[in-house]
Parts: C-alpha cells; sequence; structure tokens
C-alpha cells in the first residue's frame, strides 16, 4: 500500500490507533476542516483547533477512506467529502482492514453502493497542461497525506 | 474541405507547432510504455474485454439509452434527451437560465466543442468558465483544443505566461508551477461565486444511472459538488451497461491518456435532483448501422491514437480544422459532418493506431473503407472526367499543348492549391512526344 501511495506522490504515515494520530495532525497548518464521520471518532473539539468556520478557509482537511487499494494507491471517499477537496493538505484516513487488493474490488464497492456519491482518490490534484510539466495542486489539495492506522474503532 | 485545407496550411506554416506537440506527445508516448511493461502484464487481455465491453454497448445502446433513462429518474434525477445540437443547447440553456447572473464554471468536454454550446452560452449572456487549466488557457485566446486530453499542447509555458500577463495580470515568469498557482486563485474564486456546472461524462452507468467522471486538477470535482446543479453533457455513446464494466476502463483510459496507473480523481455521480443529464442521440443512434460507425462509437477518447499518429505530431490538432483531430477525429468527424469527407486522409495509414487503440477499434482500416467511399464520389467528379479524357492519347497531345500555351497565371489557377506552396515552375515551349516525333524526323532525313 506504501509503495503504492508514494508512486502517486502521496505521504504515508502509520499510526497505530487513533489517540496517537492527534498530535501529528496538530503539526499541520490550521484551520481544520473535519469530514462529518470523523467528528464523533477524533477528540477534534479539543485538540484540533482552531476548526474552519466555512469550509473554504480550511488549510488542512481530515476524511476518512471507505477502502484503500493496494496494487495503485487509490482511496475511495464520499463524494461530498470537501475536507478532501477544498483545502491545500488533505488527510485521509486509511485503517489497514479496509484496504483490498486490486482496482476490481474498488469497483466491486461502487457497484454495491451505487445509490452513493463516490470519489476515488489517487494522490494530491495536478496538472500538466503546461509543457507535460508536473505540477502538485492544481484545483485541489497540494499535499495528501495518508494515515494507516492499525486499529480503527 | 476547405477548412481543413486552411487550417493545414496555417499549421504548417508555424514554425515551432509541429517541435512542440511532437515533444508534448513524445513524452506521454514513451511514459505509457514504461507504465504497461512494469505495471500491466495483463495489457491485452483487458484491451479484449474492453473491446467486448464496448462491442456489446454500442449493439446495445437503444436498450441501455431505455434502461439508464429508468434508472436516472428510479434515482429521482433529471435527464432529457436531445436529438441534434441545437436541441441540446436550448435544454441546457433552460437548467440554466434561474443562475444567469454568476459564472457557470464548465469541465471539460469535448461534446461542448462539437455543439458550440459555450458560444450559444455566452451570446445569450452567460458566463461560463472553463475551469480546466488547458481549456481556461485557451478559452482566454478564443481557441479551440488541439487535443482531446490536452488542449494546450501547442502552447509553450512563454505563450502561457504572455496570455495570463496580457490577459489577467498575471505573474511575470514562464515557471509552471507558479502560473498554475496563479490560474488556481483565479478559478477557485468562480467556483466560490458560481451556482451552476456543466460537465461531460467518460462513462455513463445504464443500471445505475451513475456518471463517471476522470480527471486530474479536481475542477471536476468542484464542478460537480459545490454548485446548486450541475448539468452532465454526453452522447449516447458513453453508455455502459453494468459498473462491473469499468474493471477495465478505468485501467486502460488513464494509462493509455496520460500514462498513469490511476488519474488523481475519479468521481461516481449517482442520480440526484439537483444533478441533470443531458443526452444526445440522433444521428449518433443512426451511426450504428454504419459498419465504420458502429467500430467508432466505440472509442473511448484517451487521445492515443493522435500521440502516436506522424500527421498530428506534425501538424497538431489545429491543422485538423475541426473538433476531434488525429485518426478517431479523421474517422467521426466525416461521419457526424459529410462535408469533411477529405479527413481521412490526414493520415500515412502506417497503423500506429490501430496498435495502440486501447479498445481495438482497426482505426487505419477505417480511415482506408472512408477513403474509399470518398473515392466513389471521385469517380463521379469532373477531375476524374479530366483524368480519363487523359488516358487517350490523342486527348492528352492536345490538352498538353494548349496547356503550353496558355499565360503561367492561368496555368497556375488551374492547378490550383498545388502550385501556391510551389516556386514557378518554366513550361517547355515543346513537349516531350513533340520533341520525340520530331527528332525521329530529323533522323530519318540524316
Amino acid at each position: 500500500m506504501r509503495e503504492a501511495l508514494e508512486r502517486v506522490q502521496a505521504e504515508v504515515f502509520s499510526f497505530a490507533d487513533i489517540p496517537s494520530i492527534v498530535n501529528f495532525l496538530s503539526s499541520l497548518p490550521s484551520p481544520y476542516l473535519i469530514a462529518e464521520e470523523l467528528k464523533s471518532i477524533l477528540p477534534w473539539t479539543h485538540t484540533l483547533r482552531p476548526p474552519a468556520l466555512h469550509p473554504q478557509e480550511a488549510r488542512t482537511g481530515l476524511s476518512l477512506a471507505r477502502l484503500g487499494v493496494k496494487t495503485t494507491g487509490t482511496l475511495l471517499v464520499p463524494g461530498t467529502d470537501t475536507a478532501s477537496l477544498l483545502p491545500e493538505t488533505s488527510v485521509i484516513l486509511l485503517p489497514k482492514e479496509r484496504i483490498v487488493d486490486a482496482l476490481d474490488d474498488l469497483v466491486l464497492y461502487v457497484a454495491q453502493h451505487a445509490r452513493e456519491h463516490l470519489v476515488a482518490i489517487s494522490g494530491p490534484s495536478r496538472t500538466a497542461d503546461i509543457e507535460k510539466t508536473l505540477v502538485l495542486g492544481a484545483h485541489g489539495p497540494e499535499r495528501l497525506i495518508v494515515l494507516l492506522l492499525d486499529q480503527y474503532p | 474541405m476547405n477548412k481543413t485545407r486552411h487550417a493545414l496550411e496555417r499549421a504548417l506554416c508555424d514554425p515551432d507547432l509541429a517541435g512542440k506537440v511532437d515533444r508534448a506527445t513524445g513524452i506521454t508516448l514513451r511514459k505509457r510504455e514504461t507504465l504497461i511493461r512494469d505495471s500491466y502484464p495483463d495489457w491485452e487481455s483487458l484491451r479484449e474485454s474492453a473491446s467486448e465491453i464496448r462491442s456489446r454497448s454500442v449493439a446495445l445502446l437503444p436498450d441501455l439509452v431505455r434502461i439508464f433513462t429508468a434508472s436516472v429518474e428510479a434515482g429521482g434525477g433529471n435527464i432529457t434527451i436531445v436529438e441534434d445540437y441545437d436541441e441540446l443547447c436550448r435544454v441546457v440553456e433552460e437548467i440554466l437560465r434561474p443562475y444567469r447572473d454568476r459564472p457557470i464554471v464548465k469541465g471539460k468536454s469535448m461534446l461542448t466543442e462539437e455543439t458550440g454550446l459555450r458560444d450559444f452560452l455566452g451570446m445569450r449572456g452567460y458566463e461560463v468558465v472553463e475551469t480546466d487549466l488547458g481549456e481556461f488557457i485557451i478559452q482566454l485566446l478564443d481557441q479551440s483544443p488541439s487535443h482531446i486530453t490536452a488542449p494546450a499542447i501547442h502552447l509553450s509555458r512563454h505563450d502561457i505566461s504572455r496570455i495570463f500577463r496580457e490577459r489577467l495580470g498575471g505573474p511575470d515568469t514562464t515557471d509552471p508551477q507558479i502560473l498554475t498557482r496563479f490560474a488556481r486563485t483565479v478559478l477557485r474564486k468562480k467556483f466560490l461565486k458560481a451556482q451552476a456546472g456543466i460537465t461531460g461524462a467518460n462513462f455513463l452507468v445504464a443500471e445505475s444511472g451513475t456518471v463517471v467522471l476522470l480527471e486530474n486538477e479536481a475542477n471536476i470535482r468542484l464542478s460537480s459538488t459545490l454548485p446548486d446543479v450541475v448539468i452532465s453533457i454526453a452522447g449516447v455513446e458513453k453508455l455502459i451497461e453494468r459498473t462491473t464494466n469499468l474493471s477495465p476502463l478505468l485501467k486502460l483510459l488513464p494509462a493509455s491518456a496520460t500514462a498513469q496507473i490511476q488519474n488523481c480523481y475519479t468521481s461516481f455521480l449517482p442520480p440526484d435532483p439537483r444533478r441533470h443529464i443531458v443526452l444526445l442521440a440522433g444521428k449518433r443512434m443512426s451511426l450504428r448501422e454504419d459498419p465504420v460507425g458502429s467500430e467508432i462509437l466505440k472509442c473511448i477518447r484517451c487521445g492515443a491514437c493522435l500521440n502516436t499518429c506522424p500527421v498530428f505530431r506534425l501538424v497538431g490538432g489545429h491543422g485538423y480544422g475541426t473538433v476531434y483531430s488525429g485518426p478517431m477525429g479523421a474517422i467521426l468527424t466525416p461521419l457526424l459532418s459529410p462535408e469533411h469527407r477529405s479527413l481521412p486522409y490526414m493520415s500515412s495509414l502506417c497503423g500506429a493506431c490501430t496498435d495502440i487503440c486501447p479498445v481495438h477499434i482497426p482505426l487505419h482500416r477505417l480511415l482506408l473503407e472512408l477513403r474509399s467511399r470518398s473515392r466513389k464520389d471521385f469517380l463521379s467528379s469532373s477531375l476524374f472526367t479530366l483524368f480519363r479524357a487523359g488516358a487517350n492519347p490523342r486527348a492528352y497531345g492536345m490538352g498538353t499543348s494548349i496547356f503550353r500555351k496558355l499565360p503561367n497565371t492561368i496555368r497556375r489557377r488551374l492547378l490550383g492549391p498545388w502550385t501556391r506552396k510551389r516556386g514557378t515552375f518554366p513550361v517547355s515551349p515543346e513537349s516531350f512526344r513533340e520533341k520525340w516525333r520530331r527528332r525521329k524526323r530529323e533522323r530519318n532525313h540524316a
């Protein structure tokens, strides 16, 4: 998983559980934008201050992956998740038990959740529209940080 | 025909163009080779299954339109099937009318170019902003894309820097990173202000009514999630039967288009009351009856055949003078609008396009077939009558002796475009056959 993620220019860190990542997160630029499904899990109100008043002001976004594809470094998140879209730094939590082998597994998951707006993410946003020179950070995040979690509640 | 000829002349007269296009397409081609070698030992079987999926989709198209419509409506989404460009533009405008006073953010869509939607809306007072970086740049220049997946391939960083400085007061730099950052800032404001978005579609899944969109910049994610209303426009050929059909397609498309194992973002948009789908049927539907048409409808618009085509690499997309260029464009365009029937001649028939096509479309054979069709038109043309007359020695002799006696200006006019880029050529006062006869006479006398 790590190699595949690094191949698409994501930064990867491993953590044992949720409490151990809070310190790491607070070293990233604030204000923060935290995905709905993480608000009940992360002790964010105490440690991750200040939260963004408006999503577009956030500098770091925090999201939770539905699954991660081992071979391609692709993460699946809800399509409405602006935390992985608006800020310049996107942090995505990937519990290890959600890692699948191949892209075909992701397609299968999408097929089974056909009513849901989903987005597959492979690396920080980029463009090569100027002379085919790769530039990270087009309209979306410039940095994608993936936190691999051994234990997820 | 003339449009292509003028476009081609302009392209050939640009001293830097071939270098820029050749360099950019070469980079993608080499990266693609490496990617396939390292990551896709099963590439050939992926192509095989993708080709089958696309053939089946084209064969089932009327059913898929019906199923897709039902799925979208069952999911609470909106769908309108339109028959031609004009109807498509009118339907889109009607949906957008309440949002007229705000910018409309738009993702990349070749169908928009084909239908002239942006101009249609522009003339009616809508501010439609292209948000893909390449499209944004060429919109500033009021140009059309020169490549289906790399629209600004014909511009250098110096060109782009100058455009940003002149049109938007951009920074005085040619650094792609700073130029990209500048465009991001300009466009982020538009995204936050917009109430309506327009996207194209890469695939439409019939069984679920899902619109699938692939991108790298996140402009499509922004265009499809932030606004209150989102319109996706697509041709019926984008339909596939099932979500699981996506498996080979989602591997082949980014590898072929941009040499990536995966593009950054793939959005799966299910039916939603905020979202509208405008589906173009019409002529595309009847192309199925044509053996060439049913093959080209399989195309997934990766642009690999453009990158590998020796003609495209020399003249770029603008050299074709049409929306779609390269081998796929030279096939699709004349089928959609017969006045472009000379387009299949923009090929060396080397077959590189057929070798690279991820869905196994026999592109160079189709080009040959279309040439033979346009040859049938040629057989009844006046030029051919002239050629046939030339096959008669007497008529030929008479014709050429008259031709030689004409003033040079009239001769040039008769030969038309053939002489335009060539210098004047002296015409001997005596033809070879006349000279031959004279020499023979002289020898007999001697």
